[in-house]
Parts: C-alpha cells; structure tokens; sequence
C-alpha cells in the first residue's frame, strides 16, 4: 500500500514536472510564473490565439514568466525543452488527449 | 434593381475568385488538388479563410495523410453546417498538433469535441429560444462536459431544471438554467466529481435557488475553494441547503443555523485542513 502511494506521488511530480507555478493580475494582463530552474527552453500555448507556441522569458534564476491579454478565460499549457508540462493549477479541465489543461479564469 | 443585383453578383464572384488565389498562394506546392478544394469549400461554408488555411498548412506540417486532413476539414464544416461553435473544435486540432499528438488521434479529439458541442447545444434548445440564448447556455454545457461532467448528469440536471421552471417566464427560465450550470461548470473545474457537482446543483434546484441565489452559492463556493478542499465544501454545502440555511449566508463563517455555529466557513476551513 505504501510503495503504491509513493508511486503515485512519484508519477505526479514526473508529469508536473515537480513545477511550482502561479499568476499575477497587472492591469488589463495577466502574469504567469513557472519555476524551472532547470529549463532550457519553455514555451506557453494557449486558446486565446489558437495554441501558438510563445518562449517564456526568464524572470529569475528559477523563475519564467509568460504575460498575456487578462480580458477572458483560456485555458494554457507549457512545454518545457520541448515536453509537454502540465503544472498545478486550481481550475482543470481535459484535454481529450489523456492529459489535462489548466484555466485561466479572470477574477479567480 | 437588376444593375444592383448584378453588382452583388460581380462582388461575390470576385470573392470567390479571392477565396481561390489565397487557398493557391498559401497551399500551392503544399496540398493536393482535393486538399486545396476542401479547403475552399471550407471557406465558401463560412469558415474565416486564414484559419482554414492555418489549419491545412498545420496538418501538412504534421504528418495528416490526406485522409486524415480531409476528416478534419470536414468535421469543421459538418460542425459549420450544423450551427455550433468552430472554434473550439479547430483549437483542438491546433492543441492536438502543438502537443504532438498522433493525426488519428486528433482526428478523434476534434469528433469528441463536436459531439459534446452537438449534444450540449440540443439541450440547450430545449431550453432556450433565441440564438444567443441556446449559445450561451450550449457553450457552458460543453464546458462543463470538458470540465468531467458526464452526458447521464448533465441530463439529471437538466430534468431537474424542466421541472423547476414549467411555472416560470422564459427569461426566469433563462437566467436559471445559465446560472445552474455556470455553477455545474465551475465546480467541475474545480475538481468535483460529476456526482458530487449534479447533486448540490439538484439538491439546490430542489430547495427552490433562485438564479441569485444560485449565483450566490457559486460565488461562495469559488472564493471558499481556495482555502478549503472542493469535496469537503460540496459535502457541507450540502449540509447546509438540506438544512435550510439561505444562499446569501453560505460561506460566511461567522453564520450560524442548522449546520450549527461556525457555519460553512468553518466547516469548510477544517476540510481544507485536512490536505
């Protein structure tokens, strides 16, 4: 029972990506913040443009940051070294390709 | 009379001829014969034409075989055809081939997507009246069926809400139906179960919510999501709306009633404790 529940965690921090991730509303944008101190590359793709790929800029040592348009919900994925990267986030939905996407929802 | 009709007919040829030469310029090299006229049929059923020919030049770069491709286009135009919504079902090919997923596999996703839109927007017609109506309230219902809820729930909702309404006016229905299934929709994301989410939303349908009332409970329940756990929210909203307790005090936590003193909030903070 335990070796499975340490599995399970040890398959949830490989598909998160152990990734710390959060937001910060500025104005009429939105800022999304992505630890990965040992990216090389991230990317952030989302449904407000139809998924084009836009390379995060690095905010810190650990840090990168995506700034997008706050008007209306999206929903947003990462690909991290070109890997898709699902991080921790409060509001989910499918994505009927097994995986999940996270939303964006504004005021939330 | 017959000079105006003429000069629609010289524009709409001339549009025609642009849809053409745009489709040969983007595609020319690209696409086969049958792949370029597919395209343009797309576009002359509506489809915005630097959209169709993103998504075609999307698929080529993607490995579809043209079999695959001309799936695509045509669940895009069948979904045009029937009056539901192309854009999530074309940002689902966009997704699919961002994460590199297999052709037939997106392929598939774009069918789903059509399918819940499809049965989303029939239940909402049963509901709704005007176009803008049965579009909003369609939209959330595939939202919420994106979210987990499943086809079954969304029924039992659904039932629920034709019951509820039989004795109010059209715009009373409206508001309801919207606001229960924003609610379904929210909680879904939230992480809820379909279960879990079509119960409270029932269970307060059943104890006469409003569509305030209902907007109140969700508001409540998504400012008290971030400090609590979402099942042990769902568990004593349930408490509390059996119990009585109105939707403007659900989630204060100094409220007292039935659910006893500390209220939801309490309740509500010792779940999220438990993580």
């Amino acid at each position: 029972m335990k070796r499975y529940f340490l599995l399970s965690i040890l398959a949830f921090s490989v598909l998160t990506g152990c990734a710390h991730h959060y937001y910060r509303v500025k104005g009429e944008a939105v800022e999304l913040y992505l630890k990965r101190p040992d990216a090389i590359t991230v990317a952030f793709a989302s449904s407000l443009d139809g998924y084009q790929l836009h390379q995060a800029e690095k905010h810190d040592s650990s840090t990168w940051k995506v700034t997008v348009p706050a008007y209306r919900e999206f929903t947003y994925f990462y690909i991290v070294d070109g890997v898709l990267l699902l991080p921790s986030c409060k509001f989910k939905e499918k994505d009927d390709f097994g995986a999940i996407n996270c939303i964006y929802i504004p005021g939330l | 009379m017959k000079k105006i009709c003429l000069m629609v007919c010289a524009v709409l040829f001339c549009a025609s001829l642009t849809f053409g030469d745009e489709v040969e310029e983007s595609l020319s090299t690209l696409a086969t014969e049958q792949l370029k006229t597919s395209t343009r049929e797309m576009i002359q059923s509506g489809i915005d034409t630097d959209n169709a020919i993103r998504m075609t030049k999307l698929m080529l770069q993607n490995q579809f075989s043209l079999e695959q491709a001309l799936r695509a286009q045509r669940v895009i135009m069948n979904t045009q055809k029937e009056g539901l919504p192309v854009e999530p079902i074309m940002n689902k090919a966009y997704e699919g081939m961002v994460k590199q997923v297999q052709a037939k596999n997106i392929v598939q996703a774009m069918e789903r997507v059509r399918t819940r839109y499809a049965f989303a927007y029939a239940q909402a017609r049963a509901l709704a009246k005007e176009r803008s109506q049965v579009r909003a309230i369609g939209n959330t219902i595939a939202k919420s069926f994106t979210a987990g809820m499943n086809q079954k729930d969304i029924q039992g909702i659904m039932d629920m809400l034709q019951e509820r309404t039989q004795q109010m006016t059209q715009l009373q229905t409206m508001e309801l139906a919207k606001e229960s299934f924003m609610t379904a929709r929210d909680m879904a994301r939230l992480g809820l179960s379909s279960k879990t989410t079509t119960n409270l939303v029932c269970l307060a349908l059943q104890k006469g919510y409003t569509a305030r009332k209902m907007e109140n409970m969700r508001n409540s329940f998504m400012t008290q999501s971030r400090s609590s756990h979402p099942t042990h929210l769902a568990n004593s909203y349930s408490n509390a709306i059996k119990g009585g307790i109105n939707a403007d005090s659900l989630g204060h936590s100094g409220s007292s009633g039935p659910s006893g003193p500390g209220g939801l909030g309490g309740q509500g903070g010792r779940g999220g404790g438990k993580k």
